[in-house]
């Protein structure tokens, strides 16, 4: 008994200076940034402006490496499964709390096997209608959507994306029957919403931004809790539909740097405060500002329990609005 | 309306020719041709290495380069197609049909200059195209409804049915099979996996461009073990003289290659089409069109040219839904978007008017790379040539070599690598069966676009089947398809009475 509790404790001291050893020489070799999603989207262009600062001020290179593949979930598995030294790390968006509602064969836990470094960004979203219809603002496109159940249909950019998940939770939250129908991506849904095809549908603001200043497509409404600025006057959507029963509705995107579960605390720390620093940058204030992205830099710790509080949520919303892959 | 033209072609030029433009074009072309030639490395791997340099340029120059990058990795992915089997752009896979019989007959540097010269005419067509038409190119997205694309692609999928020249039910078994690998993945709609076996690697499906090299590059490889009969290399076949086509060849080479570029133009400002597409219409157009379809397959010029300036000329005209509707066509358009984004430029119609020095200064930046290319590949396609020259023994071991680095770099997936095996093995077979891999190409690409549209269709009719025939567009292909089946049909039954008679 008392050798198996020596050996324990031996373990335990032997992993501890390990760790210890790693955290004080940490960064000794190229650090990983995996986005597990195709280069040229929100996530992988958060990878890369932070990738390009980070490598000079860590004294190692830091690589973006690409791994796509069944909606980020190949990727994610690559670094909850890499050694949680620090050097594999991962960036991922906000579907990565939708993902367990969806996947009953998901190879990880989203939330125990990860540790969140920091929420980097928060993306405004916008609601956007067809400028067919003789409707203008939030309030008209409802009680033109109430009088035609069943014959109205809002976009998204895939079924189980997130913009599938605010259209369903809008439209459910509203009392509408509206059709789904999904796209292969957002820019995809861009020629039939225009041509009023499809009537509504969820955007990000660079998406859509074009489309909205040139009267493509009509905003409704801004999705977020606030008001955005560069349209000051579009209301959001609590706003505009609080007598609707949207008064809780909010709607956005976010992308997060994450390590495996088990990377040392310190190192955590390090990397937050590392890019917490970067996102203080005039400059990269203005790069995320001019995609839509407002910076949130989260610690660890927080940005823990924003992963679980919209994990909470969404897996509650898709059980109720029955969404599902397979 | 000529004066704004006028000013606009001159403000792009301007932008087009300056030395950052110049140089950023030539970067640009160059990391394309030699990206496109190297088989599997595509535009994509060498458009995200860059990307992040481009934090570092204007946007119009960032573009400049990635967009040389775009068009030079076509115009590169046509030369390891036509010389190896070995097709390192999806939309070059065409260029392997009779490209590659020319070069085992010897007429490689032919085919190399009659592709590099309807690439060449094909683009500058999709330019002119760009200039004088871009405002009604962006309207024609907006005529078509999910029941439209529907009705063409089957359409295109039927007239090209036959596009084998030999047996009609070997062309539609591969068809039919095309589809079917064309749907592996996760569904659109309800986003179920199908016949993805459990395996995450294949929940996007198979990508095309492993398909494409097992089917063609690696079944050649498997085919020659055994019958290593290098082609002759005198030094007489380097000579320029003889890279020339026929005079004959030459005048047959026009009508083809202005066939393509209208494909190419029209189905590259579809959106969410592209290139690939419109090379594998334009093959089944040509040998539409051909007195001697039974060349086909076997180095007919108008096979290698029509489809090499049509997916060219989309090329150039793909850049229209990309930038005014924000739509990528391609993994390497949706870099392009990246770009723009980075730099707080959103993709709208506006784009035109409010940035014209990043719009037109593009666009003639296209057509400064394209005579770049004209200029670089001319005199390079006697040294690819002498690849062909290389011993087989060292030859094939670092073409294998090469397409492992290449497929495993675009997703950084060993998988990948698996599903060019397993399609080398299958492209073997195929050999060995006589059954013709265009029909199964074209189900592959046209297959889930066909499904998307259809379903897209039903659910907004809610069920309906009156869309198809009721809205001009279909309802026209629809037609057509009934005209050109009813006639074939007709035509069977007259031939076999015929022939009863006869006996």
């Amino acid at each position: 008994m008392s050798k198996k509790l020596l050996g324990g404790i031996a373990i335990a001291a032997v992993t501890l200076m390990g760790t210890m050893a790693v955290a004080r020489d940490y960064p000794s070799q190229t650090i990983r940034l995996i986005v597990p999603y195709a280069p040229g989207g929100q996530g992988d262009i958060t990878a890369r402006l932070l990738a390009d600062r980070l490598t000079p001020r860590l004294g190692q290179t830091v690589i973006v490496e690409n791994r796509p593949g069944a909606n980020g979930v190949l990727g994610t598995d690559v670094v909850v499964k890499s050694d949680p030294d620090g050097h594999t790390l991962g960036l991922v968006v906000a579907s990565h709390v939708l993902q367990r509602g969806l996947m009953a064969n998901l190879p990880y836990d989203p939330i125990e096997d990860v540790a969140p470094v920091t929420l980097t960004t928060r993306t405004e979203m916008v609601l956007t209608a067809t400028t067919t219809l003789p409707v203008n603002t939030l309030p008209e496109f409802i009680e033109y959507a109430q009088e035609r159940p069943g014959q109205l249909a809002y976009k998204s950019a895939g079924q189980g994306s997130n913009t599938h998940l605010f259209g369903a939770w809008f439209a459910d939250a509203a009392g509408l029957d509206m059709i789904h129908i999904p796209y292969s991506g957002s820019g995809a849904s861009h020629p039939d919403i225009i041509a009023g095809v499809v009537h509504l549908g969820f955007d990000t603001v660079p998406s859509a931004g074009g489309l909205i200043d040139d009267e493509q497509l009509s905003l409704l409404a801004a999705a977020g809790t606030e008001r955005m600025n560069r349209w000051p006057d579009a209301p959001t959507i609590a706003e505009a539909g609080a007598e609707y029963g949207l008064a809780e509705f909010s709607a956005g995107s976010w992308a997060a740097v994450i390590a495996p579960a088990g990377t040392p605390e310190d190192i955590l720390n390090m990397l937050y405060e590392e890019i917490a620093d970067i996102l203080e940058d005039p400059e990269v204030i203005e790069r995320f500002a001019s995609m839509g992205a407002v910076i949130a830099a989260n610690t660890p710790k927080e940005t823990a329990a924003i992963f679980r509080e919209e994990e909470a949520l969404y897996t509650d919303l898709i059980q109720r609005l029955d969404i599902n892959l397979e | 309306m000529q004066d704004q033209i006028l000013e606009n072609i001159l403000l792009g030029l301007s932008v087009a020719i300056s030395p950052s433009g110049l140089f950023y074009c030539l970067i640009g072309v160059v990391l394309g041709t030699i990206t496109g030639i190297i088989p599997g490395i595509g535009a994509l791997a060498a458009v995200s290495l860059l990307f992040p340099i481009t934090f570092h340029l204007a946007p119009t120059e960032a573009l400049i380069m990635l967009a040389g990058i775009y068009y030079g990795t076509t115009y590169g992915g046509s030369t390891a197609s036509i010389l190896l089997n070995l097709p390192g752009t999806p939309s070059s896979a065409v260029a392997c049909l009779d490209g590659y019989p020319m070069a085992q007959k010897g007429r490689g540097g032919v085919a190399l200059f009659m592709t590099t010269i309807a690439s060449f005419v094909g683009g500058s067509i999709g330019i002119l195209v760009l200039i004088f038409l871009a405002p009604m190119i962006i309207s024609v997205a907006f005529m078509f409804a999910p029941a439209d694309y529907f009705s063409l692609i089957l359409l295109g999928l039927i007239m090209t049915a036959t596009i084998s020249g030999g047996s009609v039910v070997k062309a539609l078994i591969m068809s039919v099979f095309g589809i079917l690998l064309g749907v592996v993945g996760l569904d659109v709609y309800y986003g179920s996996p199908r016949y993805t076996f459990g395996i995450l690697h294949l929940y996007e499906g198979i990508s095309l461009v492993a398909l494409a090299i097992g089917l063609f590059g690696i079944a050649e490889v498997i085919a020659s073990i055994g019958k290593m009969v290098p082609v002759e290399m005198s030094r007489d076949k380097l000579r320029m003289r003889n890279m020339l086509p026929s005079r004959e060849e030459g005048r047959g080479s026009i009508a083809p290659i202005l066939r393509g570029a209208g494909i190419g133009t029209i189905l590259g400002a579809l959106p969410g089409t592209g290139g690939t597409i419109a090379s594998y219409i334009s093959y089944a157009v040509e040998r539409r069109f051909s007195r001697t379809p039974d060349h086909f397959g076997k180095g007919a010029m108008e096979g290698l040219v029509g489809p090499e300036s049509s997916n060219n000329a989309a090329d150039q005209t793909a850049f229209i839904p990309t930038l005014t509707l924000g739509i990528p066509g391609t993994a390497t358009m949706a870099i392009m978007l990246g770009v723009l984004m980075i730099h707080g430029i959103n993709p709208g119609p506006r784009l035109v008017v409010e940035q014209p020095a990043l719009f037109w200064g593009l666009i003639m930046s296209f057509w400064i790379g394209n005579l770049l290319l004209l200029i670089i590949n001319i005199p390079m396609i006697g040294i690819w040539v002498r690849i062909l020259a290389v011993p087989y023994k060292i030859l094939y071991p670092s073409i294998l070599a090469f397409v492992c680095v290449g497929i495993y770099s675009i997703n950084n997936s060993v998988f990948d690598i698996l599903v060019v095996v397993a399609f080398g093995v299958v492209g073997y077979g195929t050999k060995l069966l006589g059954l013709p891999l265009p029909p199964l190409l074209l189900g592959f690409v046209l297959g889930p676009m066909l499904e998307e549209h259809f379903r897209r269709a039903m659910l907004l009719s809610q069920g309906s089947f009156e869309v198809f025939v009721t809205r001009p567009i279909s309802g026209a292909a629809v037609l057509i398809m009934a005209v050109a089946l009813l006639y074939a049909m007709v035509r069977f039954v007259l031939s076999n009475s015929e022939k009863n008679r006869t006996i």
